[in-house]
């Protein structure tokens, strides 16, 4: 059973068809790339799975399960969780505090627990720190646990972002463009993460405009070009693919 | 190190003996009013700001203050009950008020909150001046409304409330709950989530948080207090006028808030007692002057607010830290958060 399915999604915005009848499947444990010129709808469909939208026709099955239009938290809740295109961050918290966040689904701290900050409250409060420290650290981000996100440089905004994700327990994490604005070195940290990440058993699908990001971690792609699918394969058939050097050609990048 | 440590509760430790004791020091009835009138918008303030957390920003706070001094008055008056028991009913029904509208309402964002929460606002005032005339009293409100029952607590003596003196001890013992409660919350996983909306709320869902269910907490919690202390000031005043809860008060609880600092809890109740205690000067400098009060005040309480919003974004409460770092000759510490997105 793919983890991740999506069948004849289709949105609508108004006459815009941003989407339009994708079927797509994510199997268990992969890096799945889903690439396409500016504008092809990439980020719809991460709106559409994360539940920030709701399909206009169509289906999202996670785990077999019908999850078409539920909220981002309880989407979340069922394992499913994303990064943003953008540096959306807690800005004015500390990078601890950002993971701490990220906790939530697992914290078994209730309110009454949080206002009489019992003994139980305490000590999970000290486990998730301590959880929080690991993520930073697999990410390279321990040193700055008390600098405050905004005065990040870039590339460590970006991990931050996704060490929030991790936080959440994810068993399938979508990644907006993770390596967007970033330098060479950057990219190539990133890129290693992304791989780590596939080894802690995680199932990733990919969003990038970087091809040679793409091309470099996922085993499967699929692109997308005015909402409609136009190919699916390797990395070398997509490279090939006659559709895809139109669609890149006739719009602004090339394939590298 | 250790000395930083002890620095605060010492302190704290100070203001409360300071308050406990100082009725004994202050004997004029019109400054033992004014601080009681400090304590009761302090408890106001820190719910607006406990609002403020979760990035919304109300201008309805009035109106549950207004709910919770209805709500005690009729329940004494006219059913007999405790004024014990009233206030506590009293803060409830606020708080189910609160819950019934926070639900649509809080989806809302940003400037459209905002009207919401004013227009709520003034149907609250409109309906207790021109509805239900012979329970609520119409524009002239409830009148003598009844003292609160003496209490005896074993070892005090029993409290009998005439005078300022006993309310005095009232507000200040609901005012140390309100703030224990907030400053709890504040510090907990309940306050970093709020804050988390605030800052980025498609995250904070990513994440988890049912947005939802944390704005419509700390607005059911803030108006809570809020009608604890509708209640305590109808009997403190012995009467619920809709004047006292007009529009004018929760623009005024917003700029306690911003002038204080909306970074902590302190910031709101600082605020509350610096321009309450400018108000009071300003009344002294009048008399003094032979001049009747009125619109100069407001100006400078305009220009106060203009000068805070600009310069001192992190409210009175961020300007130790600021003098500090001047002398010592530092730049900007990193810890200035800019609170005053009012989003």
């Amino acid at each position: 059973m793919p983890l991740l399915e999506l069948k004849g999604l289709t949105k609508y915005f108004g006459g815009l068809g941003a989407v339009r009848d994708l079927d797509m499947q994510v199997e268990p444990g992969e890096i799945h790339g889903l690439i396409g010129p500016n504008g092809a709808g990439k980020t719809t469909v991460f709106n559409l799975v994360s539940g920030v939208y709701s399909p206009t026709k169509g289906k999202v099955f996670f785990q077999g399960e019908d999850i078409s239009g539920k909220r981002p938290d309880l989407v979340a809740r069922r394992g499913l969780t994303r990064t943003f295109q953008a540096t959306t961050l807690f800005h004015n918290f500390t990078v601890l505090d950002n993971v701490m966040v990220g906790f939530h689904l697992h914290s078994k701290i209730n309110f009454w627990g949080a206002l009489f900050n019992t003994p139980h409250t305490r000590r999970r409060e000290k486990e998730l720190r301590q959880k929080a420290l690991e993520i930073l650290e697999f990410l390279g981000l321990a040193p700055m646990k008390d600098e405050y996100a905004r005065n990040l440089p870039h590339g460590h905004q970006r991990a931050l972002g996704v060490a929030i994700a991790l936080a959440t327990e994810p068993k399938l994490l979508m990644l907006d463009e993770p390596v967007t604005g970033m330098n060479p070195e950057e990219t190539r940290v990133m890129m290693d993460h992304i791989s780590k990440l596939q080894e802690r058993g995680i199932t990733l699908l990919l969003v990038e405009h970087d091809m040679k990001v793409v091309m470099g971690l996922c085993k499967k792609i699929t692109v997308v070009s005015f909402g409609r699918k136009i190919a699916e394969g390797g990395p070398d058939d997509i490279k090939k693919n006659p559709e895809v050097i139109e669609a890149y050609l006739g719009g602004e990048e090339h394939v590298a | 190190m250790l000395k930083k440590k002890w620095t605060k509760p010492l302190g704290l430790l100070v203001l409360a003996l300071l308050l406990v004791f100082l009725p004994v020091y202050v004997t004029s009835a019109y400054y033992v009013h004014i601080l009681i009138y400090i304590f009761v918008l302090a408890i106001l303030a820190v719910g607006v700001r406990l609002v403020y957390t979760t990035g919304m920003v109300t201008f309805a706070h009035a109106a549950f203050y207004a709910i919770g001094a209805y709500t005690s008055a009729t329940l004494v008056m006219r059913f007999g009950w405790s004024f014990w028991v009233a206030i506590f009913a009293a803060g409830v029904m606020s708080a189910i008020v609160a819950l019934a509208i926070g639900y649509p309402v809080l989806r809302i964002k940003g400037v459209y909150f905002f009207l919401v929460s004013f227009a709520f606002g003034m149907v609250v005032f409109t309906f207790f001046s021109n509805y239900l005339v012979n329970v609520f009293g119409g524009p002239n409100g409830i009148i003598s409304v009844p003292h609160p029952n003496s209490i005896s607590i074993p070892g005090l003596p029993t409290l009998d409330f005439v005078g300022k003196i006993p309310y005095y001890y009232l507000a200040l013992v609901i005012l140390a709950l309100t703030l224990l409660v907030m400053y709890r919350l504040d510090r907990s996983r309940f306050g970093l989530v709020c804050k988390s909306v605030r800052e980025a709320d498609n995250l904070a869902e990513t994440a988890g948080v049912n947005i939802m269910q944390y704005k419509v907490s700390a607005f059911v919690i803030a108006c809570f207090f809020a009608g604890v202390a509708g209640a305590f000031i109808a009997h403190y005043y012995s009467s619920a006028t809709p004047d006292t809860f007009g529009f004018h008060l929760s623009v005024s609880l917003l700029v306690f808030m911003l002038v204080g600092g909306s970074g902590s809890v302190a910031g709101p109740v600082i605020g509350v007692a610096v321009l309450e205690f400018l108000a009071v000067l300003f009344v002294n400098v009048d008399k003094a002057l032979g001049i009747p009060p009125g619109p100069p005040e407001v100006l400078l309480y305009g220009v106060i607010l203009i000068i805070f919003i600009l310069f001192f974004p992190g409210g009175l409460v961020s300007l130790p830290g600021k003098v500090v770092a001047l002398f010592k000759g530092q730049p900007k510490t990193k810890k200035e958060v800019g609170q005053n997105a009012v989003t």
